[in-house]
């Protein structure tokens, strides 16, 4: 460790997206609630600007230390950041119509989510078991609230606890593993673990490690930290949980395989464990919980339960190759569930939200286009070829084929075949059966617009994909680089 | 002495557990800043104790003694601390307002979750919890 | 010249684009121009390539995906090929009159034309990765297809059924071929072919071998996944005529071919082939017997012929393949002739089921005479293509060592029931006195009959001109299955041998069974057994099995009730942490002399003796308190070990909680006391004192290790010289980990917000008020 002056400038667009949390803050709070519209835009535009310094600072190239080495500026938090930030854009897009037509037209709300994105680019820079925690509780805790904001439902009520309770929890699980790290090794910087964890580890780094990881399953949502899903996404209100579903998901998987590749990489075979038992469990439960759903968001949550086990099969290859499949399922994860979530947010009957599955049925009478969109993701979901779900099953597959993990890979491939059972459930509703009550029309211009693009991209994604995959092979290898 | 402080941490845990663990949530609360205080004592304890001396330069020297504290720790922990209390107070609101909207700090009443999706299939399991609620 | 490998597949896909604007009346011409022109493009690629050598084109590489992407015409591939789009041309002239008027016709033809694309597809890519996706895409259409008649529930359910278990199938296929890949390093076909020895010297040859079988036999509805197939006759006639005679459920028999030069020597792949299709050809022979309705007696039939085509590839001689490719040309001829047979019949008559019908030939005669001939192909008669494949199988059988016997009788008994169908479609239908049925019958339009005609037409002049189908269809093609050259001699007569005595034999049996029919279906049918313990059935309770556990599981996982999740949590966790230390033999004590025992100790007491008074307050305000005395008491054990600064902020900390929770714990039940029942006590307490063990044990395990303290060393050396700090942990808070600092004091900022926002509009209702 040299002494160096303080060098922030690889963290600019951090300390920027900062600052306007705070402008958007002094906006809201003069105007009050009229200016929802207003601070949500400028929130958005605060992202373009952020992602723009991101590609102006860091760019594919190299990798930059800040903050005396607590914060590592690299292509693999460069490209979780990018679709972090994307995911954050479209939920607040998302939520625009819905705060205003509930009733819960709130300032506080775009800026929580701006202040949450925060916390999630630290910790996809975190460079220190600290570091991590403090970027970890920082988006906790702006989710917390978020999740909470809407106050007249019994539902959201509790669904805002629930998250709260659990999440304090495994954060907590998270610092206890931290400490027991630090008493048995002496360090919490990521490259002084990385130098002293090899070979045989300690008992006590392996139990350190198991909580890090128990933490971090929370945040994923992943078996047996999971519990927390179906009742949050289905208490909060719509636009939330499809905040909930992307960008923290992403940030908590691209956390998740730094601390295990970068301090940890040199034991992975001792790890390797734990992560496989994680994926399995979550990827069943996933696709067999999900059969029996009447409800639309509980639906999305044992999805997302799934997906996570899925990508975490990547993660468990402990390979270069199979971290580009991580990142590769993320973004497209990502796209996907946006795609989703803006139509679910679009079903509606006379002005009331509706989110039974049942409420779907005969769509391509009456919204052909959101019909053949839907179709589209859970086609996609399903990871049916040619879309662009069918790649990130692909790439995490063959990690694991790689990897020799071949019970991993079957499990994958039967708990696939279960899942596609429920995501084909809905388009035979859709096309097959006969609509009961129309849903509301028109949908929103900025809806139109985000079903569009990620129903394109989801299903051209195979005619030019190279940006991405090169983007995501270059992030992982920096990872490997370090 | 140190081994001391151990069964003190795990009394500590146990406590905050059994807390965290009751109906109403103000004693979860309790739970929580309890096992915060766990936790912050197991930093401690991680990075050794024993000195008395905190850690300063001394006003002759260049560098610390080595019968100071651990420095590092310390600030992990003022770190843990000034957080835990952020999340107690909003942890604190979340119960105020269950309090002046729902009127109650059980979250048993105000439960909502798989029993109505799926009536039929509850098994054993669930009845016998909402029986122990009564 | 490559190109022209790729121009159907183009089309294919403008067409399907272009054919969402047409009019139902004119959708389907437009598949027929595209099927005509792709039957048109391979005619003239197979001219060019009667010396054997294959054709290849660059198709869709995508070297970031790994994907090599290209295109591959070989024999096998052709006949594939010319199948699909010349039977195709003919199914969209059917379906153009068959669904004359139906609003929906634009769909149907789009699918089937998106359908038909696949399908070439799939038998002339070269990369696994495109084969999948052509693969899939056909599992796609045809549930999109099948599901055509959508009011109708049993269509639905077929739909979903076949969906999920040819695209489900589809998927272990992938997971096989992408173990060859690995194995490999490459997703070229014919690379992995070539590279054999490689392949199946891999640990996982054997496995990916397997996953490679289940996947083509879900395809192929070969045993135990054939019960998709009859049901799947809930779609259109053309839809059936096409993919579930002709075509898709080839594509399995397609693969097993292609993938048979490297596993032919594999003793496993020869005898699951085998007994799996000859168990498959006669199930599918027996439970055609029960069957009444016209379309699913077919159905059945194709059954037999996919099991005898999985038979002959799996009996690895030569002659086997030479027999097999005989086999499919000519079932591919006759069956699509039957299926749109069974369709006009349905369609003339208002009825399909087999009882009901007959004498018909007087009302339609034009379809009487394609009947005749394509039963007479089916019943493997000469001169007849039909007679030609039976031959060989007999032939090929008879080489096939010690199992051959029972091999021969079982195709015996299987030729025999294809025998009877062919009677019971030209004889009893269109022979007999007319029986009055729902419409009065009469031949259908031209463009419905253009297809059984020419198909039937064409299975003769295949028996007349065996010499060319043996040099042109059958040699390239098996040459390609065996991997080396073969020339096909094939010629109708053979004299007078054990061959020709077997053929004979399979049609006395097939006359018997024929007679026998109205006894033999009764009493078939009458068996309930079959339908119980059927594959249908496995499936269903399968599917409902499924659905059971996914409610089971949820109601015992997903409760919903927060204090369960709590204890799973801290239960998992506790048991985990004891059972690592116990197993890994983690369990230690630290050194007595590490510490003698002072008055600082006197600060634990207090910890502990705070923690425990806070579980047994009797009251709310009592537990505040007490969980008071336990923050104190650490702040002095802060202060006693050399940690004055935490031990202020942890005062501080404390007296402004303690001080808020009783301000804001006015207005609730202070006096409560803890309400758990006693059994609840119990269990918590039990989950809580495993949970204080643990963390005791492991802290334990953490003393008793050597403390690595390089890092505080360097930050006590680094403080002063660097940071210009004598406080150390100062100096490390404010520029050694200032973006930790940072980061707390945004969360204690959130923290006050968030407390802002929720207080907000309790504070606005207050004012109101």
């Amino acid at each position: 460790m040299e002494p160096t002056t303080l060098v922030l400038l690889p963290a600019i667009p951090e300390i920027f997206l900062a600052c306007a949390a705070m402008a958007l803050l002094m906006i809201g709070v003069f105007i009050g609630d009229k200016s929802l519209r207003l601070v949500s835009w400028l929130a958005v535009g605060s992202f373009v600007v952020t992602a723009v310094l991101l590609y102006a600072f860091t760019g594919w190239g190299g990798r930059e230390l800040a903050f005396d080495g607590l914060f590592v500026a690299d292509p693999f938090a460069l490209f979780a950041k990018l679709f972090i930030l994307l995911g954050s854009a479209v939920a607040i897009i998302l939520s625009m119509d819905y705060l205003e037509r509930e009733n819960t037209a709130r300032f506080e709300y775009p800026v929580l989510i701006v202040l949450a994105t925060v916390g999630m680019m630290m910790m996809v820079s975190a460079n220190s078991l600290i570091s991590l925690y403090v970027g970890l509780e920082l988006q906790s805790l702006a989710l917390y609230v978020v999740a909470a904001i809407r106050r007249d439902t019994i539902r959201s009520t509790e669904a805002g606890l629930k998250y709260f309770v659990l999440g304090a929890l495994s954060s907590g699980m998270l610092l206890y593993g931290s400490s027991m790290i630090y008493g048995f090794t002496g360090s919490i910087d990521f490259a002084v673990l990385a130098e002293r964890v090899q070979g045989e580890a300690s008992v006590g780094v392996i139990v350190g490690i198991v909580f890090l990881a128990a933490g971090l399953a929370f945040k994923v949502s992943a078996v047996p930290f999971h519990m927390w899903t179906p009742d949050v996404y289905e208490g909060a209100p719509t636009p939330v949980t499809a905040l909930f579903a992307t960008a923290p998901k992403f940030a908590a998987i691209a956390l998740f395989c730094r601390v295990m590749m970068e301090p940890f990489g040199g034991i992975a075979d001792q790890w390797q464990q734990i992560v496989v038992l994680i994926s399995i469990g979550s990827m069943i439960l996933g696709a067999l919980a999900a059969i029996n759903q009447t409800n639309i968001k509980r639906l999305m949550a044992y999805s997302s339960i799934g997906h996570m086990g899925y990508a975490l099969i990547g993660l468990a290859a402990g390979s270069e190759i199979g971290v580009r499949g991580v990142l590769i399922y993320m973004a497209i994860y990502i796209v996907m569930n946006v795609g989703t979530f803006a139509i679910i947010l679009c079903m509606r009957q006379q002005g009331r939200m509706v989110e039974n599955i049942s409420d779907l049925a005969g769509l391509s009478k009456t919204h052909p286009m959101m019909a053949v969109a839907l179709t589209i993701f859970m086609f996609s979901m399903a990871g049916i070829p040619p879309l662009a779900g069918f790649f990130s099953k692909l790439y995490v597959f063959l990690a694991a084929i790689e990897a020799q993990l071949y019970t991993l890979a079957v499990i994958g491939v039967v708990s696939s075949v279960v899942g596609a059972f429920y995501y084909l459930r809905i388009v035979k509703l859709m096309y097959f059966d006969e609509p009961v009550e129309t849903l509301d029309r028109p949908i929103g211009r900025e809806m139109g617009a985000v079903i569009a693009v990620s129903g394109l991209f989801t299903l051209l994604f195979f005619v030019w994909p190279a940006p991405i995959l090169n983007a995501a092979a270059q992030a992982a290898a920096s990872l490997f680089a370090g | 002495m140190e081994s001391l402080f151990a069964i003190a941490i795990g009394i500590l845990t146990a406590a905050a557990v059994y807390m965290f663990l009751a109906r109403d949530l103000p004693r979860v609360l309790i739970g929580f800043i309890m096992l915060g205080t766990a936790v912050n004592m197991l930093i401690l304890a991680a990075g050794r104790i024993g000195s008395i001396v905190p850690a300063l330069v001394a006003g002759n020297e260049s560098a610390l003694t080595a019968a100071a504290a651990n420095p590092l720790p310390q600030a992990l922990i003022l770190t843990a601390i000034v957080i835990g209390f952020g999340l107690a107070a909003f942890a604190l609101m979340l119960i105020v307002k269950s309090q002046r909207i729902l009127g109650t700090v059980m979250p048993e009443e105000m439960q909502e979750a798989e029993g109505d999706v799926a009536p039929q299939a509850l098994p054993a399991p669930a009845p016998a919890r909402r029986k122990d609620a009564a | 010249m490559t190109h022209l490998l790729a121009l159907p597949l183009l089309m294919g896909i403008v067409a399907s684009l272009a054919g969402t604007r047409l009019p139902p009346r004119h959708a389907p011409l437009l598949g027929a121009a595209v099927a005509a022109a792709c039957f048109a493009a391979y005619g003239f690629l197979g001219l060019g390539m009667a010396d054997g050598v294959a054709v290849e084109a660059a198709f869709w590489s995508v070297p970031a995906l790994g994907i090599g992407g290209g295109l591959r015409l070989d024999g096998l591939g052709l006949v594939f090929a010319l199948l699909i789009s010349g039977i195709g041309f003919f199914i969209f002239l059917y379906a153009h009159r068959y669904l004359e008027g139906d609003k929906r016709l634009t769909r149907l033809s789009v699918m089937l034309t998106l359908f038909m694309t696949a399908m070439l597809g799939a038998v002339t890519a070269d990369d696994v990765i495109v084969l999948f996706i052509f693969w899939e895409m056909t599992s796609l259409t045809s549930f999109f297809l099948v599901g055509y008649d959508h009011e109708k529930p049993g269509a639905r359910q077929a739909a979903l059924q076949a969906l999920l278990v040819t695209a489900g199938g589809g998927l272990v296929l992938l997971a096989g071929l992408l173990m060859l890949t690995v194995a490999t390093g490459t997703s070229s076909l014919s690379a992995i072919i070539a590279m054999r020895d490689i392949v199946l010297t891999d640990p996982t040859a054997t496995a990916a071998m397997l996953l490679i079988i289940v996947g083509c036999f879900t395809k192929s509805a070969q045993i135990p996944f054939h019960f998709w197939l009859p049901n799947a006759m809930a779609a259109p006639t053309p839809v059936s005529a096409y993919l579930h005679s002709a075509t898709m459920v080839k594509l399995g028999i397609y693969l097993l071919a292609r993938m048979n030069p490297l596993y032919q020597d594999e003793a496993l792949w020869q005898s699951i082939l085998t007994w799996f299709g000859l168990g498959t050809a006669a199930l599918g022979a027996l439970l055609a017997l029960r069957e009444t309705d016209l379309k699913r007696i077919l159905a059945y039939t194709t059954l037999t012929a996919l099991g005898t085509l999985t038979l002959l590839i799996g009996a690895a001689p030569t002659l086997t393949l030479t027999a097999a490719m005989a086999f499919l040309v000519a079932h591919a001829l006759y069956k699509a002739a039957m299926f749109m047979i069974a369709g006009i019949v349905d369609h003339e008559t208002g009825t399909r089921d087999a009882r009901a019908l007959g004498g018909l030939r007087k009302a339609m005669p034009a379809t009487a005479i394609a009947t005749v001939l394509a039963a007479l192909s089916m019943a493997g008669l000469p001169p007849f293509i039909g007679f030609l494949g039976k031959e060989l199988i007999y032939e090929s059988l008879l080489e096939a060592g010690p199992a051959a016997l029972l091999l021969i009788a079982g195709m015996l008994f299987v030729n025999g029931v294809n025998v009877a169908v062919a009677g019971l479609m030209a004889i009893r239908l269109f022979f007999g006195g007319q029986r009055p049925t729902p419409a009065r019958p009469h031949d259908p339009p031209a463009g419905m009959l253009a297809g059984p005609w020419t198909l039937a037409a064409l299975g003769l002049a295949g028996g007349l001109l065996s010499g060319a189908v043996g040099l042109w269809i059958v040699g390239p093609s098996a040459g390609a299955i065996l991997g080396a050259p073969v020339t096909a001699d094939l010629y109708l007569w053979h004299g007078f041998n054990l061959v020709l005595g077997l053929s004979g034999l399979t049609l006395a049996t097939g006359g018997a069974l024929y007679l026998g029919w109205p006894r033999i279906q009764p009493w078939l049918a009458g068996i309930a057994a079959i339908d119980r313990f059927g594959a249908n059935a496995g499936y269903e309770k399968g599917l409902a099995g499924i659905i059971r556990l996914s409610e089971v599981s949820t109601a015992l996982i997903q409760h919903g009730d927060l204090r369960g999740y709590l204890r799973t949590l801290f239960l998992v966790t506790a048991a985990g942490l004891l059972l690592t230390l116990l197993l890994r033999d983690g369990f230690a004590l630290p050194g007595f002399d590490s510490g003698t025992v002072d008055i600082r100790a006197l600060a634990f007491l207090g910890i502990a003796g705070g923690a425990l008074a806070t579980v047994f307050a009797r009251t709310l305000f009592g537990a505040v308190v007490c969980s008071g005395l336990v923050g104190f008491a650490t702040a002095l054990a802060f202060l006693f070990f050399g940690a004055p600064d935490v031990a202020f902020t942890q005062f501080a900390v404390e007296t402004l909680l303690v001080a808020i929770l009783a301000f804001a714990l006015v207005k609730m039940p202070i006096r409560r006391a803890d309400d758990r029942t006693a059994r609840d006590r119990v269990k918590d307490g039990g989950i809580a004192i495993a949970s204080g063990v643990a963390v005791t044990a492991l802290l334990l395990a953490v003393l008793a290790t050597p403390f690595d303290s390089r890092l505080s060393d360097w930050f006590g050396n680094a403080s002063l010289t660097d940071a210009f700090g004598r406080n150390v942990v100062n100096v490390i808070l404010v520029d050694f980990r200032a973006l930790d600092t940072l980061g707390e004091i945004t969360v204690l900022a959130i923290a006050a917000f968030a407390v802002l926002a929720l207080l907000r509009p309790m504070l606005q209702e207050t004012r109101k008020s």
